[in-house]
């Protein structure tokens, strides 16, 4: 039928000429299944083409049914690897393209044909879709059907199946099956399979490798029909040729091998940066290098949670291989990805030698399917990236020995110059195999390593994996879907089950002699036994054909109808994009997000406080990972995007990574401005822009060091007065003649700089930096003007300036930023900008309110509403130094035309400007008094006409109506419906009062979840809280909660909330600002608040003695007669005959009248009189004893049984782990006391489960108790979770008390606290979030720090001397 | 009865809403120090089961016994609130910063 008779092909002439097939000859008989076994490289596709007539032969004759074949034609219907579909027409379109093409046929019999073959292929239920919303193997039975419907004689397929995965391949080839045997017809089958040729084909013949490819020896397949994979498996003569044709390949490939010279690897250890270990792990075996423990991924999904992987518990040995492998969708590259760090793990943890995963880091090298290399690098240089990074201390020369040794390893040693772009797939794996193993990671993860390649090259590649491991021993996972693969490099193969929900289906010891080759294993008997093994799991795991797939692959099938929309920057613009986009369209898009800096979201105009410490950082992360992974977005931090590809519609990572889009959102911010004076390169010039330099400020902090800030702007001011704040003296530069002159005028600016100047701050105006000086590090600062200021630290904070550099590389249309139209979409209609990096209108925006509202319009574009158009923003500033009040906005420079309306007081150091013209408010500066700034605001916003009211103006609108006293509520009241509440995120008082009424509100914190009014920087509580009374009236009282004590309204939470947002720091100053209505307040708030602010300034509030109950300010507990109890600490209940001593001694020498052992395993001293407390505590101070806060709300006591040291039936040590525990949170204050305990089993005889915290141990780790209580109210504990190690133990347990510490009321037991709040909420924020977990545990480490001195040696040292004494005697 | 006025000690010596014990022949009297620097001097026993009033909470011009938290009014010693009952008041005064306790008998003084 078809016959090829001594066909040749060549390229080139002369010298440089290729021959690429030699002397081949070829007939196909009539209903024959031919498949031609070939590699890439080998001259196939060529050989493909001479037969469907896209190419002559040089020499030769190619003929079909004795024609010469010199054109393409329909009785050649030829289906190749990548598959050309009109990307515009549907499933149903494309094939009825074909059908149009082959004959003329009436209406009804074309659609038939159409739907015949749309059936024949399984898409039935897919025919309206367009190929973008295929999946590859779809697309591929699309081209398959339309080959067929052509109606050809003979069908060629060019290796159709390879891109595909296992499953997908394996229900194609049974579909190809069914076709040769229905429809009969001739086909020719390119593959790189052995396995695919033996399963379908008639004939095998192999093609040797080119150049001058050639037809081998054939091999005649007379196994019976139809062939069933897993019964081939035992078929001898299955066996016998695989075994010959796998051979003689091998052999061939092995003709045109190259040898590589050896190199010594060099010795040198790597850095793992990032990675510092926290504590040591003595609890972690050798068997458990790697532990995945109880781990699950689960995505949001518009429809639900979908659960992908769940409960995979796996447990390696340092140097082991584990493969995995499973059918699509079975979540075994989500497992890798986790493992990796590039995705959040849902539930459970993994631990790599003793460290839990919880972000990517070198320490994890992955090897993709694609291997991202950067393509304008050569070979040495990509792997050179890795090795840089990971080897920074080796010298230049052992580096470049490191990348070329591994080079070298995978057989590139020739190619080690050649750029990335002119390397083969092979070559590219195999660079990305050397940067993988240079990098020396402890656990190596490949994802279908192979997956791309051919056989023959995977072969190859597999080979020299296995070689390179068996030289670094390295712990690697792989996964895979070719089960010879898994055998051939697997320890153990861990088979997944089906998702959603997949589990470990079963795990299978490969038990074959290392080193391995391919070879030996196809003799060896087990290897054929595995291999079954593996065979009928993945068989029995099937799920059907065509619309039957499982559920997790249609789910993956619904994502790829998703549109990809990747986000570069995940800043506070990013994020309100996000938001937007979740609030239209839930899951409309699959969202990547790459964040440069390593943190999740945090508000950025926040800063300040945190550089002051007001805040703490974690208060202003605004979206946590948490927040990301609920609505379904990938999150990737630290990673910065180094290169758009617009052509192909990718962004690279500087990770090497390549991610698709089809939206692109670039929000990547601004850069700071560094003025180019000499020495700005100096260590010790920073600038204050992100996270890391409120970090490199707060490193350089100290009260003896001098800083200079160089800029008097919004953040310049902010970044002085918060290193003030710091203890530092600070000097500010300034190069204009007023300090923040952009936003206010001289006199502002002179009011502003005289309460600076007040406060401590050097203001110099006018001033020229000349250069910055120093020798290896700043030492200061010299002016134009010769003047020299010394400085250990300098600020630089002049300005910021759009980040455009990605837009500017990728060719976007550039000015000052990134040119965007009123729909924020840049020169590119596929990608969008937003935030300070953008240019609208000519105009940039460094402040949050104009971001916001581009992140709206983004949003909606994105969303499809296409007349959403940003008109630009008109902006105010507020200064946030606590304490002074400046608000400011619109135009305020001399104009002509304009008047000004000015009111001055200068006791109160008021000052107010408004600028008119035309009788419309066009600017405003408010110092010392902006209660009336958001009118003005909104005046100047909507122009209205203010004549009518002019006179009265500047006094505020209470007295502009006529009333008399100003009343702060009828100010609200007046604010028209339009006005701004919430300048941050947008809210205008319509919009809150609108929710008051119809949702039923009654609190802030109602108003802020409905809204997010008052949700980012928090200065608008008030007016919210206003607006809340003016809406609700009376009812606003009623709604109001509990009062702390009758000296206020407020409740705990309230006030609790009110110290951090107004960052009240005493207790004269709540009582002051929240308008206490007594003096002093009295014996129940004065406590209440000394805790609140003690628990909220750690290290920094001063602990109110006189607001202290007695016990703890005397550190004993009063007994009924007025003498005192004193009970030494004893860790854990453990003490020892010197203590026991010390104590007897004690007694004797006081006289102390009564000695009782307590129930917490501790000695009661009781009687003992005041004045001899000091004296009492130095003796106990000797013997170590301490005092064990048996008189506080605090940690008192941790009680312990003997435990696995002692005791028959103890399971572990439960006294070491309570000293641990006692040591970790002793001298902590909380809302109440807090008793512990730990049993060494379930006997639990340390009675556990009635502490506030109780440990359990159990034999594979330890059980959590939270909430039991044993006074009055008798309550048994709630298991919180069970953890593995002690470390955990710990780690949960510091997080535990902090959060009670923080969210726990004032006199409210544990137990009370997780009734009110749910144990569920306490397993969320403890158990599911991790990061919430450590940033609670470093909050109480912190807090600790400062508390955990004696208070007993403090005062037997003369501390409070006068509390212990008399102030007299009188004696007659 | 004439009052014989004793220097006890200065007001330094008396923390800011908190007090200070006077041991004399007839029992501890405590010295209360408020915040507006006005000083109270009450014999050290509660009313209710004689608690040591020295070492409450000052709040106003109260102090709340630290036993069980009965209120006391500095300036009468009077019981407020629900209960009843009167702690004996002693007279105290200020002298330039010097605090003057007014006991019935001419007594020495030995300042701690």
């Amino acid at each position: 039928m078809l016959v090829l008779d001594k066909v040749a092909k060549y390229y080139g002439t002369g010298a440089a000429r290729t021959n690429v097939l030699k002397d081949v000859s070829l007939s196909i008989a009539e209903g024959e299944f031919v498949a031609i076994v070939g590699f890439s490289g080998a001259g196939k596709t060529t050989l493909m083409s001479l037969m469907a007539g896209l190419a002559l032969p040089d020499s030769g004759r190619v003929t079909f049914r004795g024609h010469p074949v010199t054109e393409p034609g329909p009785e050649r219907g030829v289906v190749f690897q990548s598959y050309a579909l009109m990307p515009w027409l549907t499933v149903e379109g494309n094939i009825a393209l074909a059908v149009d093409a082959t004959m003329l046929v009436g209406r009804a019999e074309r659609a038939a044909r159409i739907q015949h073959y749309i059936d024949l292929v399984g898409l039935s239920h897919a025919k309206d879709r367009r190929p973008a919303e295929l999946s590859g193997g779809m697309r591929q039975r699309v081209a398959v059907a339309r080959a067929l419907a052509m109606n050809p004689e003979i069908l060629l397929l060019d290796e159709p199946l390879s891109a595909l995965d296992a499953l997908t391949r394996a229900k194609l080839q049974d579909e190809i099956d069914s076709i040769r045997a229905r429809e009969g017809k001739t086909i020719v089958l390119v593959t790189n399979d052995v396995d695919e040729a033996l399963l379908l084909a008639d004939r095998i013949i192999p093609l040797t490798p080119g150049p001058n490819a050639t037809l081998g020896p054939e091999f005649r397949i007379a196994l019976a029909r139809p062939r069933d994979r897993t019964d081939l498996n035992h078929d001898a003569e299955y066996r016998r040729l695989r075994a010959g044709i796998t051979q003689y390949l091998m052999q061939a490939a092995e003709n045109q091998g190259t040898a590589a010279d050896e190199r010594e690897a060099p010795k040198i250890v790597p850095v793992r940066l990032g990675t510092r270990r926290k504590k040591s792990a003595p609890m972690r075996s050798e068997g458990r290098y790697v532990e995945f423990y109880d781990v699950g991924k689960v995505y949001a999904t518009p429809k639900g949670p979908l659960t992908v992987v769940d409960g995979f518990d796996l447990k390696m040995a340092k140097g082991e291989f584990v493969t995995l492998i499973g059918h699509s969708g079975c979540g075994k590259s989500t497992v890798l990805s986790m493992a990796a760090g590039l995705s959040e793990i849902s539930r459970g943890g993994i631990v790599l030698d003793g460290r839990e995963i919880d972000d990517a880091g070198p320490d994890r090298a992955v090897v993709f399917q694609s291997p991202s290399l950067f393509p304008w690098l050569t070979a040495a240089e990509n792997v050179a990236l890795g090795v840089d990074r990971v080897y920074p201390h080796a010298s230049r020369r052992e580096r470049t020995d490191i990348t070329a040794y591994y080079l070298q390893r995978v057989g590139l040693g020739d190619a080690m110059t050649k750029r990335a772009q002119d390397l083969s797939n092979g070559m590219r794996q195999r660079v990305g195999i050397a940067r993988a193993f240079a990098l020396s990671p402890k656990l190596l993860l490949l994802d279908e390593p192979f997956g791309m390649l051919d056989a023959l090259t995977r072969w190859e590649l597999q080979e020299v994996l296995m070689e390179i491991w068996t030289r670094t021993r390295v712990t690697a996972i792989c996964v895979t879907h070719d089960i010879d693969e898994a055998i051939l490099l697997a320890d153990r193969v861990v088979m997944m089950g089906n998702g959603p929900n997949a589990r470990i289906g079963g795990i299978l010891e490969v038990d074959l002699p290392r080193p391995r080759n391919r070879k030996a294993l196809l003799d060896h008997p087990k290897y054929y036994e595995y291999r079954e093994a593996l065979l009928s799991f993945l068989k029995d795991h099937e799920t059907g054909g065509g619309s039957k797939r499982a559920p997790a692959e249609a789910a993956a099938q619904e994502g790829l109808t998703r549109e990809k929309l990747v986000l570069i920057g995940n800043g506070m613009a990013g994020a309100r994009l996000l938001e937007e986009l979740q609030e239209r369209a839930p899951g409309k898009y699959e969202v990547t997000v790459f964040g440069a800096e390593p943190h999740p979201t945090y508000n950025r105009i926040m800063l300040s406080p945190v550089l002051a410490g007001e805040k703490r950082f974690d208060e202003i992360v605004s979206h946590d990972r948490a927040w990301y992974a609920g609505n379904g977005f990938t999150l990737k931090t630290g990673t910065p995007i180094i290169a758009i590809d617009r052509e192909r519609r990718e962004v690279v990572a500087a990770d090497g990574t390549c991610t698709p889009y089809d939206k692109l959102v670039i929000a990547t911010g601004s850069h700071p401005v560094i003025i180019p004076v000499p020495g700005r390169d100096l260590p010790g010039v920073i600038s204050f822009r992100d996270a890391a330099d409120v970090d490199a400020m707060l490193g350089a902090v100290g009260s003896d060091r001098k800083a200079v800030v160089i800029g008097g702007g919004l953040l310049g001011l902010e970044a002085a007065n918060g290193l003030l704040a710091r203890g530092m003296t600070v000097t500010v530069v300034h190069l204009m003649a007023t300090v923040m002159e952009r936003q206010l005028d001289d006199a502002a600016g002179y009011l502003l700089r005289r309460e600076l100047e007040r406060r401590g701050l050097a203001v110099i105006t006018g001033a020229n930096t000349e250069c910055i000086f120093g020798e290896g590090k700043v030492e200061g600062v010299r002016l134009k003007d010769g003047r020299e200021i010394p400085a250990d630290l300098v600020v630089m904070a002049v300005g910021i300036r759009p980040n455009a550099d990605l837009g500017k590389a990728a060719g976007l249309t550039i000015n000052r930023g990134i040119v965007v139209d009123d729909g924020m979409i840049t020169s590119d209609p596929a990608i969008l900008a937003v935030g300070e990096c953008v240019e609208h209108r000519g105009q940039s925006y460094g402040l949050v309110a104009p971001l916001y509202e581009m992140a709206k319009v983004a949003a909606d574009r994105l969303t499809g509403v296409t007349d959403a158009a940003y008109q630009g923003s008109v902006t105010s500033t507020k200064l946030k130094v606590t304490g002074v009040d400046v608000f400011s906005a619109g135009a305020f420079a001399a104009d002509k035309e304009a008047e000004d309306i000015v009111f001055r007081d200068a006791a109160r150091g008021v000052y107010k400007r408004i600028i008119l013209k035309e009788n419309r408010v066009i600017g405003a500066v408010l110092y010392g008094d902006t209660a009336d700034g958001a009118r003005l605001f909104q005046l100047l916003r909507n122009g209205e006409d203010v004549s009518a009211e002019r006179d009265t103006l500047i006094f505020g609108p209470s007295l502009a109506a006529g009333g008399a006293a100003p009343d702060p509520l009828e100010a609200v009241a007046a604010l028209s419906d339009q006005a701004e509440i919430c300048g941050c995120n947008g809210v205008c008082k319509g919009k809150i009062t609108g929710a008051i009424q119809s949702k039923g509100l009654q609190t802030v914190e109602e108003v802020r979840t409905h809204t997010k009014a008052s949700a980012s920087c928090g200065s608008c509580i008030g007016l919210v809280e206003k607006l809340l009374k003016v809406t609700l009236g009376d009812a606003f009282q009623q709604a109001s909660v509990k009062p702390l004590c009758g000296c206020t309204t407020y409740g705990h939470d309230e006030i609790r909330k009110l110290i951090r947002v107004q960052e009240m720091r005493s207790i004269p100053e709540v009582m002051q600002q929240l308008g206490w209505k007594t003096a002093n307040g009295c014996s129940k708030c004065r406590p209440g608040l000394n805790y609140y602010l003690l628990c909220e300034y750690p290290g920094e509030y001063r602990d109110d003695a006189q607001s202290r109950f007695v016990n703890e300010r005397v550190h004993a507990n009063i007994q009924k007669d007025g003498t005192y109890s004193v009970v030494p600490r004893m860790w854990g209940g453990v003490t020892s005959a010197a203590e026991l001593r010390a104590i007897a001694d004690v007694v004797d020498r006081y006289g102390i009248p009564s000695v009782k052992v307590t129930g917490g395993q501790r000695v009661d001293l009781l009687g003992v009189k005041k004045e001899q407390l000091p004296a009492v505590w130095a003796d106990l101070n000797r013997a170590g004893l301490v005092s064990g806060h048996a008189y506080g709300k605090a940690l008192r006591t941790v009680k312990t049984c003997v435990g696995s040291e002692w005791c028959r039936f103890g399971t572990q040590d439960s006294t070491a782990m309570g000293i641990a525990l006692e040591r970790a949170t002793w001298g902590s204050w909380t809302p109440h006391k807090v008793k512990m305990a730990v049993s060494g089993c379930p006997r639990n005889c340390a009675e556990a489960t009635i502490k506030d915290f109780g440990v359990v141990a159990v034999e594979s780790g330890w059980e959590l108790h939270v909430g039991g209580a044993a006074g009055m109210h008798v309550r048994a504990t709630d298991l919180l979770c069970k953890v593995t190690t002690a470390e955990e133990v710990l780690e949960y347990a510091c997080a535990f008390l902090q959060l009670y510490r923080e969210e726990g009321r004032y006199l409210e037991r544990a137990w009370p606290w997780i009734e009110r709040v749910g144990l569920d909420y306490l397993q969320r924020r403890i158990v599911e979030d991790a990061d919430s977990r450590r940033a609670l545990e470093t909050r109480f480490r912190h807090a600790v720090s400062f508390t955990q001195k004696d208070p007993w040696a403090e005062r037997a040292s003369g501390a409070g001397a006068k509390e212990f004494s008399p102030l007299a005697e009188v004696t007659a | 009865m004439r009052i014989d006025w004793m220097d006890v000690g200065t007001l330094d010596d008396v923390p800011v809403l908190g007090a200070r014990v006077v041991r004399t022949e007839e029992g501890d009297v405590a010295v209360f120090r408020t915040a507006d620097d006005q000083v109270f001097a009450l014999y050290d026993r509660c009313p209710h089961k004689g608690g040591p009033l020295s070492e409450g909470i000052v709040h106003g011009r109260s102090v709340s016994c630290p036993l069980h938290n009965w209120v006391i009014s500095l300036e009468s010693g009077a019981v407020e609130g629900p209960d009843h009952g009167c702690a004996e008041q002693i007279a105290v005064t200020l002298d330039g910063g010097r605090i003057l306790l007014g006991l019935k008998r001419a007594p020495r003084v030995a300042n701690a």
